[in-house]
């Protein structure tokens, strides 16, 4: 029993913090990395530790003796003193343990774990010794319950064990690196190639030196899986599974975008009749027909939605929510349950003067993409000089593939600094050594157009004012500076937004002002059954958050049809939960010395490349995969809540 | 070269040295374990660690087999917090693998007589990675692996596996296992490779071509001629370790220095 509530945590104590809450459930107290949180003051504080400790050995990798042996050791010495049996002397042990296998553990689990424990021994000895003269109060009981997590596996939206698959990468174990990745994740190839990272902006190593090149590894793992055993290697894994005919309730999902596939795949794997309705007449989504080849190749999505099907998944091409069907006909053909992940396919206009014209050479980016990734090549406006309107990755797409369709100049139009711009700061610089031309501080006022052909766009130049919602600096225009950039083609590329036309007629679905589909905790829209995730929910986003809504969905719908509940995931509980404990903390100083950096990925060469759709990224060998791997440092983290089995005694 | 001090005395370096090859340059000493210099580092036995302190580090506790070297380093081997921490090791140590010789020994030097902690369960095995590396990186059978557990998706190492078909009964493992968890029990012309007490491969023996006592596995001539050039593999002989030490000194010599034939 402890005298009064306390808070400590990563080395900051906390005055009157409020009890932390896990879901609805008040939560007694919280241990882990960081510190301790205690808010149920007659929680046995000896417990506690026994508990976590049990915890942390069992998420030990089991390959350094101080963190192997020693969290053994340490849990049986509170489950000792907890029964009573404990010696003045056995809280000496427990320092020194502690000591030892915070200071030489190979990873975090071994050296974040144990400082807790010195903590409390230097703070609440008393509380210890008591424990150690007269045992263990007898209070309300509590249940305990660990959560581990890594600050890379935080920022990742799907959670991926990334210090995991990276392990196993090390350790030369590439199918098992690449098995991990696929319990969570069914697009290790794309996302690999164009995921946005956040876990790299999240990793520990950054603080050393440099951060971990995260999704190259998974890209080499995806890689190295197709080039051993290419198409057939999930077969084998499914194929008893194939032969049963699911009993399963059927589902429908609209849209083979990564939200809807990923969806589908983990529907499947449960052996749910799963029928996918796209309306174009490729799989993919934004990957295939959005992403240029040259940062991702259609063989790989290609392969990529077969091993999908693979798992018994029908795609239906050429049919489209809305047009073809309805909600309602799709529940009289006996779907118990509909996933839309349908996207923002709908191109943002940029509300200048000459837009509405019907110019030649006037063309929305997501359409632009769209034809050429569709093979449509007559559908694309031809020229010798392109500008496209824009600083996100659509913009960069499209200005990067104007030379590999012909044109000759490139030039990229965006109203703030090279710093505001949104885009990827690789691909910025990618763009600029193939040639593309920068108008930074520059916006659109008026399409310019002669026999109803684009001949230019008039510009304005900007300055940057105060910042503004976003904490961007916001850009005022520079009254008088307006100059015209000569342009065959303007491409406008500002952002998408949802199809309003089909949200807005599904009768019971719910729709924001914005056109996002308006969903709950579970990703449930307010009709009942009906699930919606990815662009067509958060507007515009990145694809792992897609697949991460996918995933989720799967999960919402499988409680759904065997359950009939709509009560919150656990995965979504532990999620905010996690994310109010400050996983990463980027004021940490890690003991390391710098190394090297990261291991370098080559690429063809920006002379050659343009001319064609080929790869640019070549991605690792073998060598390089596993020296990149080396440089984790496995930052691990476990945390546990404490809540007490009966709520009423809260 | 690179200056660097340890425990006060200042030391020279080359580049990619390492604080434990410095040191021992120097005569120094540092205990391990999962080391070996033909191996390289691993950094599992951790009972290597050193503090550091120089540009970036603040009484850093690190292993010293796979911390570089750098100018402004500096190192102190024997601190109290160290020795404080590496006998806390060495009787985890002795409380996970009780029964072996060489940790009391290790144990012994260090002062520790007994551990404070009670053995749970016997452990033959530190899971040191030596067996596992030299078999892969020096033999080239790769039969040997770290397995993780069936029921803990956590684990990566809960103990060594043996790979049957892979194993050419070479008992390197055997000869380099720090704490006798791999041995090797030849018995006339037969070999059992015995890992955590139970048989793991058996092979049967070929014998000397000059003295006719058995030596070594066909497995492991297979494995080391594979590997040869045509030219070398001409001066490949069949012979014990003995008898080829005599046999080549006669080739460079002319004369066969024992007379070893048959009666040994
Ligand atoms: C040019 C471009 C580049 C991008 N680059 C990156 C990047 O580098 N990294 C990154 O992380 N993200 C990137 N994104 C964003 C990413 O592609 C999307 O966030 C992601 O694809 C969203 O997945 P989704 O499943 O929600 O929707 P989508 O990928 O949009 O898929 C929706 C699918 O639904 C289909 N559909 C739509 N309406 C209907 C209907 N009524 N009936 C049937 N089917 C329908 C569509 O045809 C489509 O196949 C990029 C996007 C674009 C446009
Ligand atoms: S060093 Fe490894 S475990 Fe740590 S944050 Fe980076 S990738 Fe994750
Ligand atoms: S068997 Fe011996 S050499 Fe191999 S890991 Fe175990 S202790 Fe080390
Ligand atoms: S010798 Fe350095 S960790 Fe084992």
């Amino acid at each position: 029993m402890m005298e009064k509530a306390f808070s400590c945590w990563n080395n900051k104590e906390i005055e009157s913090a409020l009890p932390l809450k896990y879901g609805d459930l008040g939560v007694a107290a919280v241990i882990g990395w960081g510190g301790i949180q205690v808010f149920d003051t007659r929680l046995d504080i000896v417990e506690l530790c026994y508990q976590y400790a049990q915890a942390v050995q069992n998420n030990s990798c089991g390959q350094c003796i101080p963190c192997r042996t020693g969290m053994r050791v340490l849990s049986d010495l509170f489950a000792k003193i907890r029964d009573g049996r404990g010696e003045e002397r056995d809280l000496d042990y427990i320092k020194s343990l502690s000591i030892a296998i915070s200071k030489a553990s190979m990873c975090e689990i071994g050296q974040s774990s144990p400082r807790v424990f010195l903590y409390l021994l230097e703070n609440f000895r008393d509380a210890f010794e008591a424990t150690v003269k007269g045992g263990g109060g007898s209070g309300p009981e509590y249940s305990f319950h660990s959560l581990l997590t890594a600050p890379c596996m935080q920022a990742c939206p799907i959670h991926l064990d990334i210090p995991k698959y990276i392990e196993e990468i090390k350790a030369g174990r590439f199918r098992e690196s690449l098995d991990c990745i696929k319990s969570r994740l069914p697009l290790p190839g794309i996302v690999g190639r164009v995921c946005v990272r956040p876990c790299e902006s999240n990793c520990r190593r950054g603080l050393v030196d440099e951060s971990l090149q995260i999704r190259h590894l998974k890209r080499f793992v995806a890689d190295y899986a197709l080039k051993c055993t290419p198409n057939t290697r999930l077969a084998a894994d499914h194929a008893a599974q194939l032969a049963s005919p699911s009993s399963l309730p059927r589902v429908a999902i609209i849209g083979a975008g990564p939200s809807g596939l990923t969806c589908a795949s983990f529907l499947a794997k449960k052996s749910y009749e799963v029928t996918i309705f796209e309306m174009l007449p490729e799989s993919g989504g934004m990957a295939a027909v959005g992403i240029p080849d040259y940062r991702l190749p259609r063989d790989i999505v290609r392969e990529e939605v077969a091993e999908i099907e693979q798992l018994g998944v029908k795609i239906l091409h050429g049919k489209a929510l809305g047009p073809h069907f309805t909600l309602e006909d799709l529940e009289r053909a006996g779907y118990k349950a509909v996933f839309i992940g349908m996207g923002c396919h709908c191109h943002k206009s940029l509300d200048i003067e000459g837009e509405d014209r019907g110019y030649y050479g006037y063309v929305p980016g997501v359409y632009f993409l769209r034809n050429i990734n569709l093979g449509l090549m007559d559908e694309v406006p031809k020229g010798k000089k392109m500008v496209v309107v824009g600083g996100g990755n659509v913009a960069i797409d499209c200005v990067r593939t104007a030379f590999r369709v012909g044109f000759d100049e490139s030039h990229i139009v965006y109203r703030r600094s090279r710093r505001e711009m949104p885009a990827d700061s690789v691909e910025i610089d990618d763009a600029e050594a193939e040639g593309v031309k920068y108008h930074f501080l520059t916006a659109p006022k008026r399409i310019i157009g002669e026999n109803s052909k684009v001949t230019g766009l008039e510009c304005v130049r900007m300055e940057l004012g105060e910042p503004d919602a976003s904490g961007r600096r916001r850009p005022v225009e520079v009254p008088g500076s307006e100059f015209v950039i000569e342009a065959d083609v303007i491409v406008a590329a500002i952002g998408q937004e949802g199809d309003f036309n089909c949200m807005c007629n599904l009768p019971g679905v719910e729709v924001t002002k914005k056109g996002a589909i308006i969903v709950d905790e579970n990703l449930m829209t307010t009709r009942n059954g009906v699930f919606a995730g990815g662009d067509c929910v958060t507007g515009p986003d990145v694809l792992i958050k897609a697949c991460a809504h996918g995933r989720l969905v799967s999960m919402a719908i499988d409680e759904f049809l065997t359950k009939g509940k709509t009560e919150t995931l656990g995965e979504v509980l532990d999620e905010k939960f996690l994310a109010g404990l400050k996983v990463y903390d980027p004021a940490e100083s890690i003991a390391l010395p710098a190394g090297p950096g990261r291991v370098a990925v080559t690429h063809e060469h920006p002379s050659e490349r343009i001319n064609d759709f080929r790869e640019v990224d070549k991605g690792y060998t073998a060598d390089e995969a596993v020296s990149e791997a080396s440089r984790c440092l496995r930052c691990y983290r476990v945390v546990m809540y404490a809540c007490p089995d009966d709520p009423s005694n809260a | 070269m690179i200056t660097l001090s340890i425990n006060g005395t200042p030391i020279q370096a080359s580049e990619g040295m390492t604080v434990l090859e410095a040191a021992r340059q120097e005569g120094i000493e540092i205990p391990t374990l999962c080391y070996l210099k033909a191996l390289g580092p691993f950094g599992v036995c951790r009972l290597c660690i050193v503090e550091a302190n120089g540009p970036g580090l603040i009484h850093a506790i690190l292993p010293s087999c796979n911390l570089k070297v750098f100018e402004g380093l500096v190192i102190t081997t024997d601190s109290a917090v160290i020795h404080e921490i590496r006998r806390t090791m060495i009787e985890l140590l002795l409380a996970s693998t009780p029964l072996s010789e060489s940790l009391r020994w290790l144990a012994i030097k260090f002062g520790v007589e007994a551990s404070r902690f009670t053995p749970d369960k016997k452990d033959p095995c530190i899971l040191c990675g030596l067996c596992v590396r030299v078999c892969r990186d020096r033999i080239g059978a790769s039969a040997l692996s770290f397995a993780g557990s069936d029921s803990n998706r956590h684990v990566v190492a809960e103990e060594i596996r043996i790979d049957k078909e892979a194993c050419i009964g070479c008992g390197t493992c055997a000869n380099i296992c720090p704490v006798q968890a791999i041995k090797l029990e030849d018995m006339e012309s037969d070999r059992k490779i015995v890992l955590y007490g139970k048989v793991a491969s058996r092979f049967e023996l070929v014998k000397c071509d000059i003295c006719g006592n058995p030596h070594t596995t066909q497995e492991f001539i297979d494995s080391v001629v594979s590997r040869l050039n045509e030219e070398q593999k001409k001066g490949v002989r069949n012979l014990c370790p003995e008898c080829a030490r005599h046999y080549y000194a006669e080739a460079m010599t002319g004369h066969f220095t024992a007379d070893v034939r048959g009666n040994r």
